[in-house]
This record gives C-alpha cells, structure tokens and sequence, in this order.
C-alpha cells in the first residue's frame, strides 16, 4: 500500500485530575493499514481515541492529519476533516431509518434546494451499503436491525462522509463470530481503499487477524510498537503487564474465619455465568478482570440492584436472596459503587445527610431521627477516618475524591456492615488517598469484615487480595491463591 | 421508494385513526343528531382552533419537549389584536403585529430553554403566567370588543363554500407536513427528540432549531388568538386558558410520542379529531364542559398508559439488553 502517513501524533501528553493518563506517546497512521492499540485498562488507550477523534485536546503534543497541524475543536470538526470514530455505544437515532440517520443534517435537495430529495437520500444510501456489499433495506429504522447491522450504518456513514481515517472501539464486543469475521472482511476491503484505520481490541487473536501494526500502550506510555508479523502473542501479553511495579501493600494477613458469604452457580443471561465462589471473615478476595468481563454485573445481581436467573446465594450458610438492595443493606452487606458521583453519593447534600441515610433504620428507634445523636454518630466517624471537611454541614461535590469516598465508607460503617463490596474503590483518587482507602480496607478486614474488591489495576489486586479470581466473558476463570498470583499469570487468564 | 415510506405512514397513523372511525360509527349510532351535516359542520368549526394551537404544541412534542404557555399566549395575542384594533391599526398590520409578539414570546422561552438551560416546564409555565399576567394588565381584566366589521369576516367568509377558517387550517398543516418531512429542520426535529446527544454529533444545530420549534408553537398558539377573536368579535385574557391541554391531549391521542422523535401532523389531525368529536358527542348527549374536561384527561391517562409504556418499557429492555450484550461479549 501507498506509504502516505495519515495521522501522525507527536509527543502527546494528556494529564486529568490526579493521573496522567498519556505521557508523550507518539503514534502514527499509514493509508490503506490497520493499526492495533493494546494496552490493559487505563493504559491510556481510550483518552488516545478521544484525542484523535476530537472528543478531548492534548495537554501537550502535536497532531498531524494529512500533512497539517490541526487542533480539532470537537467530534464534528474530525469528523468533517475526515476522521470518523465508531464507539461500542453507536450513535444513531433508533426511530429513524438507515437512510436518514446516514445522511441526518445534511440531506441531498432537489427543486432549486427548497426541499430534501429522499429518493436521493435512498439512492446514495445504497450505494454506501454496495460499496460494503451488504445488501439491506435501507428504509429500515434502526431500532429494528441487530447490533451487527448499525454497527454496519456506522461504517457506512463514516464512508459517505469521506472518512480518511476510521477508528474502531472494540468493534467485535457485541458481535457474533460470524458477525465479526464479516466485519473483518469489510475491514479489508477499507483497507484497500486507502483508508487508515485505528483498531482497538482486548482480543489479541484478532490484531493477528487484521492489524498491520500493532502499539502498546501501558500507564499512558507507549512501550513499543511493532509490525504484526513481527510480533508473538506471548511478547505483547508482557509487554502489555510490564514489570511489577514496585508499590508496597500494607496488608495484615490473618486466618480467615468462618464463611461470609457463598455464591453458587449464579447466571444471568449472557451477562454471567455459572459463578460460584465465597469470602471468609477477614479475608480480601479480589476480583480481576477486563471492563465489561462482568464483575460488576456479579455483585451488582447479589446486592439486588439487578437480577439474576439462576443460582444460590448464601449468607452465613443461610440462603438468601436480595429482592432489593435494602435487604442487603439488612443483611449487613456494603456496596461501595465504582460511580461514586451518581450511585455512591448525593453530591448536592451534606455530608452529613450522606452518611446517615443508609443506616437511618439501624440508627435511629421509631424512625424518628434523633439530630443530637446524629451530630455525635457522625463527628465520630469523620475523626475516625480523617476526613478533611470543614464541618459536617459541607456539600459533598466540594470535598476531594479521596474525602467524597471515605463519606461513602462511612455511610457503610454506620450500617454495620459485615461484607463489603468495594467496586473500583480508587478510581480516580491520587496516590495519597489511595493509600489511605487501602488502609481504611486493611483496618476492616482486620476488624473481622469479609471484603470483595473489585479492580482493573492490577497491583491494587495484587497488593491487597488474600484470593484473586479472575473473570473473562462472563465466566469465572481461574482462582489465584495470594502466594501464585503474579501479575503475568493473571493477565494471561484474563486475557489469553 | 415513496411506496414503503407511505406504508409505514399509513401504519404509524392505524391506532389512532381506527379509534377515530370507531368513535365516529359509535356515536353516529347511538347519539341523535351526530351524523348530521350541521352538526359535523359544528365539530369542524370546534377543532378549528385546536387544530391550530395543537399542530404548534405538535413541533415542540417531537423534539421531546411541552409548550405550557400556549393558552395564555392565545389569549394575549387576542388582547394585543383587540387593542391595536381599536386604536385604528388596519386588521393586516394588527393581525401581523401580534402574532409576531406571540413568536417573539415563543423565541423567548426556546432561547431560555435552549441556551440557558432552563428546565421547559418552568420557562413555558412562566411565560405562560407573563403572557396571561400582561394580557390581564392592557385589557384591565375586561373584554375587549367593538371591532371593523371586517373582523368578523376573517372568520365567516367562504370560499367555494367553505369556510375560510378551513383553507388557514388547510395550508397551515400542509406547511406543518412539508417542514417535517421535507426539510433539514423538519428532519432534525425527529432527530433531537429521537436523541439529543446524537443528534448534536450529526452535525445539527440542535439549540437553534429547538428554539424555533418553540416559536412555532408559541406562533401557533398566537394565529389561534385571532381566529378566536374573529369568531367572537371580542378579545379576553382568559379565552386561551387551558387550550395547551387539549392541544397536547390532541398531538398524543393522536399517536405522536410524548417524549420525541416519533409522530408528525397527520397525527396531529387525528388527535385534534378525537378531542373535538368527544367533546361534541359529550356535549349532544348533555354532559357539561366541565366534565369533559375531566373525561378527555381520564382519556389521556389511559391512552398513555397503553401507549407509551408499552413502547417506553419495550424501548429500555432492548436498550438495556444491548448495553449487556455490547458489555460483555
């Protein structure tokens, strides 16, 4: 193919509230070749897309698309200069038609442009679908075609706006395997049209597929790039972990008591499937793998947020079953959200109100809240967990991360809660706060609580679990023992 | 190619339109004097206005939004003609002058709600109190009246034996039908009820046109004013109050979806339709206009309950299966 470089993105740096999420990376597209971006969760992978697709700006770094420095001002701009990005969440508007959601807002117009020409309109909209070879009724609404199908439209639009430049976002996530081999094939044909593409995969198989380079990016570096051919899976799985970064884990490990809480054989559609497994008293269990392998879904059913088909759940060997998450919270069970702004707090009141709202049951006799007793139930806490508020009346939204989450722990604390579900606890927090969340979980468990953590960062799973399970697709994989666990190992189960 | 499209309109349209032929051979059986040219003649001359007021409330609908101010618009835009009247403006320039404060109103509130993000319950509730508010004020609270003769007229002349009133409805609705279907507003429109957010990825000026939209509406409601002013030969503040109901009663009866991106005017005439014929079927069987008011809301109720959960309920497990399934494949 023609050696032309598309998109060429020099020394970008992108640093958000308390992370750098791209250090310098570099990356750069050719015409006609698919380009692969690996790199576990938070490498960096996705601000790299939003950058590239005009969704956020650099911080630092150059862009050059098709020989000019360009900034571009937001998604339409890109998309206008040629660059057309298809997300896992489509954007296309259910109630219309194929025809219309390619050519929205900017119809064809017949009769001196007074009005929209849909025969053109569907003309053109053919003739995009023959360019792909898909044979499709185009007057279809969307919100009557499979998944595999828009994501068809997607592409479609992207040519009918005269993408140079298409990047993918894990397109085969929701697509069978015949669906995605289509896609791959259609890929193929972009491909020799000259159009460069951008692919990012959690499945390596398929980079070796369809991808003509490959780059790895880890904690927002770029750690290596190299032609596919060139390249073992094996290789890039390290190279994707890295070395084990070098992060102490204050742990008090104990004996484990008696069990807290067993799962067996829980599914739910497609979502998950067939999971059992337990927490003891004092014990750290961990939870590991790739966004959207289901583990959130798994405590989200246990709690009684969402529901499951089949399975038992049992609560110090009694079986149990949360028909609503005040059940749980009967139960004595904490679910430490991983949206701490939408579902772990209302950001809009104090923190006072925030911590007292779950525990109002337990605290208070005949529902009638005694405001003295609140006042000292709370002081206690933000002492005991150091919260730097100015005082008890202050609004949530204006304390730190790290502060914003301790009042979510507090609440729990005040439900005398015994197994705690924490869910991506530091996302988000600095090192500092980090830290002081990992004690506030090491001094629960050494009080007897049974805590599930929930973690896309590796070391943080590492570090802190006493047994790590790791989840791929839906399943439970394997279980890791604190001792055998190391950071390729893992990976390799979560990925491989 | 129009062929599908026009299967599809005509199915979207089944609901709605069937109710209306049912209710229409219903009350023709059992209720005296229904089917009779004089009193069919009657349920037109009733839906004029609605008509009017309800095809504007219709654009406002679409993109997933309410107009609550309608009414009292009407019912300003009616003092404001009065008034101008009676200080010897021409009827052109009265008729002109006020239905262009009653789309400046209109422009006001979708500015407001476009722009500055206020919430469109509140913008148009308030301009709804502001316009009844300053309707109230110029007319002292009275019934303005004493007009040309040529006022009258707007309303009662004929043209090949139809009122006039019929060929203002007539051409109105066709614009209303042309814009939607045939313009890169009217499509838009479809596309932010449909989905905001996408809609503004597509490239369209999602705040511009909803702020039109609510100038149509509020336009809508004003021609409405002066069609009642001519039919009274007399203006008031109050003679709007409560029409943005039965408008919005209207556009959903008539199958257009509460939340957006889903209907159009020729459900909107169908919805206007069933609102007039209940209310002329309640009216000859001697139930009182107060009480129709409580059975068209009663309709309401029900017809949205059926409707719309249905769809909404359908609508979020699909999406929310779509969200596993992307998720976790």
């Amino acid at each position: 193919m023609a050696n032309d470089t598309l998109f060429e993105l020099r020394g970008i740096t992108k640093i958000y509230p308390g992370v750098v999420a791209l250090n310098k990376v570099s990356f750069d597209l050719k015409a006609g070749e698919v380009h692969v971006l690996c790199g576990e969760n938070g490498a960096g992978k996705s601000t790299l897309i939003k950058i590239m697709s005009g969704a956020e700006s650099p911080d630092a770094g150059t862009i050059v698309f098709q020989g000019e420095v360009c900034t571009f001002k937001d998604p339409r701009d890109a998309q206008r200069s040629g660059v057309a990005t298809i997300y896992q969440e489509f954007n296309l508007i259910p109630e219309m038609t194929i025809a219309q959601n390619l050519f929205l807002g900017r119809e064809p117009k017949k009769l001196f442009n007074s009005m929209i020409d849909w025969r053109r309109v569907r003309k053109d909209a053919e003739k995009y679908f023959d360019m792909l070879n898909v044979k499709i009724d185009v007057w279809e609404k969307i919100k009557n075609i499979s998944v595999s199908k828009q994501q068809l439209v997607e592409i479609a639009r992207a040519l009918s706006l005269n993408a140079k430049v298409i990047i993918f976002d894990e397109p085969t996530s929701a697509l069978t395997d015949e669906d995605a081999k289509r896609l791959f094939h259609i890929i193929g044909k972009l491909k020799e049209q000259g159009i460069g593409i951008v692919y990012i995969s959690h499945r390596i198989e398929e980079l070796f597929q369809i991808g003509t380079r490959v780059s790895v990016l880890r904690d927002g570096k770029k750690i290596a790039e190299h032609d596919v051919k060139d390249v073992t899976k094996q290789q890039l799985i390290s190279e994707m972990v890295g070395r084990i970064l070098g992060k102490e884990f204050n742990r008090t490990i104990q004996e484990p008591g008696k069990e807290m809480l067993r799962v067996e054989h829980l599914s739910s559609g497609k979502v998950f499937k067939d999971i059992s497994f337990y927490v003891r008293e004092r014990e750290i269990v961990g939870f590991f793998g790739l966004v959207g392998s289901g583990r959130t879904e798994i405590m989200r059913a246990i709690f009684g947020i969402d529901g499951y088909e089949s399975g038992t759940i049992y609560i110090e060997g009694k079986k149990y079953s949360a028909v609503k998450p005040r059940h749980s919270v009967q139960h004595r069970i904490a679910f430490i959200s991983e949206d701490r702004k939408n579902e772990g707090l209302c950001l809009e009141l104090s923190v006072r109100e925030n911590m007292i709202h779950a525990a109002m049951p337990f605290m208070f006799k005949n529902k009638i809240i005694r405001p003295a007793q609140e006042v000292s139930f709370v002081d206690a806490l933000i002492k005991e967990l150091q919260i730097k508020t100015p005082s008890q009346e202050q609004t949530v939204k204006n304390l730190s991360g790290g502060n914003q989450q301790k009042v979510v722990l507090a609440k729990w604390f005040l439900t005398k809660a015994r197994i705690f579900i924490f869910d991506e606890p530091t996302r988000g927090l600095d090192v500092g706060a980090k830290d002081e969340v990992h004690n506030l979980i090491d001094k629960l468990v050494t009080e007897g609580a049974a805590v599930i953590l929930i973690s896309s960062e590796l070391p943080e799973v590492l570090g802190m679990s006493d047994r790590i399970y790791v989840m791929k697709e839906g399943a439970l994989v394997r279980e890791f023992s604190r001792e055998e666990a190391d950071q390729e190992k893992v990976i390799k189960a979560a990925i491989g | 190619m129009e062929k599908p499209e026009k299967n599809r309109l005509v199915k979207n349209l089944n609901g709605p339109f069937i109710i209306y032929l049912l209710m229409f051979a219903v009350f023709s059986l059992f209720i005296n004097n229904f089917f009779s040219a004089g009193n069919l003649n009657n349920v037109m001359r009733q839906a004029a206005m609605l008509s009017l007021v309800a095809i504007g409330q219709c654009f406002v609908i679409l993109l997933g939004g309410i107009d609550l101010s309608q009414g009292s618009v009407l019912g300003l835009t009616g003092v404001v003609m009065g008034i101008l009247l009676n200080n010897d403006v021409s009827l052109g320039m009265s008729v002109l002058l006020s239905v262009a404060m009653a789309i400046a109103l209109g422009l006001i509130s979708g500015y407001l709600i476009a722009y500055i993000s206020v919430p469109k319950f509140v913008a148009t509730f308030s301009m709804g109190g502001i316009a009844l508010g300053l309707a109230l004020v110029i007319s002292d609270g009275r019934v303005v009246w004493g007009f040309p003769e040529a006022v009258r007229w707007l309303h009662d002349s004929e043209i090949l034996g139809l009122s006039s009133v019929f060929y203002v409805i007539f051409i109105v609705y066709l614009i209303a039908f042309w814009v939607l279907k045939f313009t890169r507003f009217g499509s838009s429109v479809y596309a932010i009820g449909g989905i905001q957010a996408s809609a503004e990825l597509f490239g369209i000026k999602t705040r511009r046109n909803e702020m039109l939209c609510y100038a149509i509406s509020s336009g809508c409601a004003g021609l409405a004013g002066i069609m009642a002013v001519s039919r009274l030969n007399s203006a008031r503040a109050i003679m709007g109050s409560g029409y943005e109901f039965e408008a919005i009663a209207a556009v959903i009866l008539g199958g257009t979806r509460r939340l957006g991106g889903k209907g159009g005017a020729l459900q909107t005439i169908i919805g206007v339709l069933i609102v007039a014929t209940v209310r002329n079927g309640l009216n000859l069987i001697g139930v009182s206009i107060y009480m129709q008011q409580v059975v068209i809301g009663l309709i309401l109720i029900i017809v949205y309950i059926l409707n719309e959960n249905s769809a909404s309920i359908k609508d979020t497990t699909t999406k929310l299966l779509r969200r596993r399934v992307a998720h976790n494949a």
